[in-house]
């Protein structure tokens, strides 16, 4: 079992029970943990969470207000459920994404957000691109907090620590 | 922690908007304890927590949880304390892991909770920890042990973090954490229980075997 140690206690990399949890794998067969809030956030701390992100990030498009997803779930599970960001790489693998370099993204190919260790710290699905101005709106699930369209460089302070590269499972 | 002049202001930041939306933005189980356990306040009340000049210093914290959790919720949705519950249990986890099972327990009752039940489950079921060594013992060997004397054993090794292995019948062999690849301690349980009055249930925590093996090597 893949774990870290934080202050004494001993983590495990995201392994869950729930027995309401959908029945999903990859392309190779490798079964993908996840768990489905049984009750969403109030609205009231969803409103909340998008009052402070549109104030961080006024060009922000708040899509929708629902926490029993997150970005995981939203771009491999069609918002069904709640997939530990620790499993990304082992997605992309086993679903043979490739990385490319940020100029020949396109519409549907996927943005991973790296923390400064180098570990997935979020992922979206490129909505839109406009190499007029050298724009790229994402859509993705910010935590419990959200679904949004943003600027694939206005994201929170914790998606912005390392680099973002793009995904594509195009045969090309 | 009575008489300690934040910690008012410590139980308000935990249980506030702000620490909440630091929280919720991460997509990962592992993402969101890290982040919880690095947060500067929780990281102060775990000093406060640890103030060995108390012996009683964890009161107000158990009291805060019971707190939240008789809190009446909107049963259509979440607890806006999940993630505050969350925290304190980590608070108790990683200072006083003694009582953690005391937390747990008030915990549990708290109505709509996701994230400090998944952290409950994970305190509980980490192989190798006192918890699993607790519910083994008594679960399999002596019934009529009372709650919680494991986790007095544990304290005699003089560190809440301990490995520990069963060694034969009812001796089970302890590793204080901090001398990890040091001796361990042998201990009859059944001769040490007799010697004990019963006490409060307490420690749902330790190490994982794997992971001490590897400070070590």
């Amino acid at each position: 079992m893949d774990t870290r140690r934080y202050d004494g206690l001993i983590i495990g990399k995201g392994e869950i029970n729930d027995p309401q949890r959908l029945e999903l794998h990859t392309k190779r067969r490798f079964s993908i943990p996840n768990a489905r809030p049984r009750l969403p956030r109030p609205p009231e701390a969803m409103r909340d969470a998008f009052d402070r992100h549109k104030a961080a990030h006024p060009s922000l498009k708040m899509r929708n207000l629902d926490s029993t997803y997150n970005c995981v779930g939203l771009v491999f599970a069609s918002r069904r459920t709640v997939i530990d960001i620790a499993f990304v790489r082992k997605i992309l693998s086993d679903d043979d994404y490739k990385s490319i370099a940020v100029p020949n993204a396109q519409r549907g190919d996927l943005v991973v957000y790296e923390d400064q260790n180098g570990e997935p710290c979020h992922i979206g699905i490129i909505w839109a691109l406009d190499p007029q101005f050298g724009t790229c709106t994402v859509l993705s699930q910010w935590g419990e907090d959200g679904e949004y369209f943003h600027l694939i460089d206005q994201v929170p302070t914790q998606f912005s620590r390392g680099r973002h590269t793009i995904w594509t499972e195009r045969q090309i | 922690m009575d008489g300690t002049p934040n910690l008012k202001s410590l139980f308000r930041e935990i249980e506030g908007p702000d620490f909440e939306s630091t929280i919720s933005i991460e997509s990962g189980f592992e993402r969101m304890i890290s982040r919880i356990i690095g947060h500067r306040a929780v990281r102060e009340l775990i000093t406060v927590a640890r103030d060995k000049n108390s012996p009683r210093s964890v009161d107000p914290l158990l009291e805060r949880i019971r707190r939240l959790a008789s809190v009446a919720v909107d049963p259509r949705y979440r607890s806006q304390y999940d993630t505050a519950l969350t925290a304190y249990l980590l608070v108790l986890a990683v200072s006083a892991p003694r009582y953690l099972s005391v937390g747990v327990r008030l915990v549990n009752s708290a109505p709509n909770t996701w994230l400090a039940k998944r952290t409950m489950s994970m305190l509980n079921k980490m192989p190798g920890t006192v918890a699993e060594a607790t519910e083994i013992y008594q679960a399999g060997r002596s019934p009529q042990v009372p709650a919680g004397s494991l986790a007095d054993l544990n304290n005699t090794t003089g560190s809440h973090l301990t490995e520990w292995s069963e060694v034969s019948g009812s001796v089970i062999g302890f590793t204080d954490i901090a001398n990890a690849g040091g001796e361990s301690t042998n201990i009859n349980v059944d001769t040490y229980l007799s010697t004990l009055a019963p006490i409060t249930p307490a420690i749902v925590t330790g190490a994982h075997n794997e992971d001490v093996a590897e400070a070590a090597r």
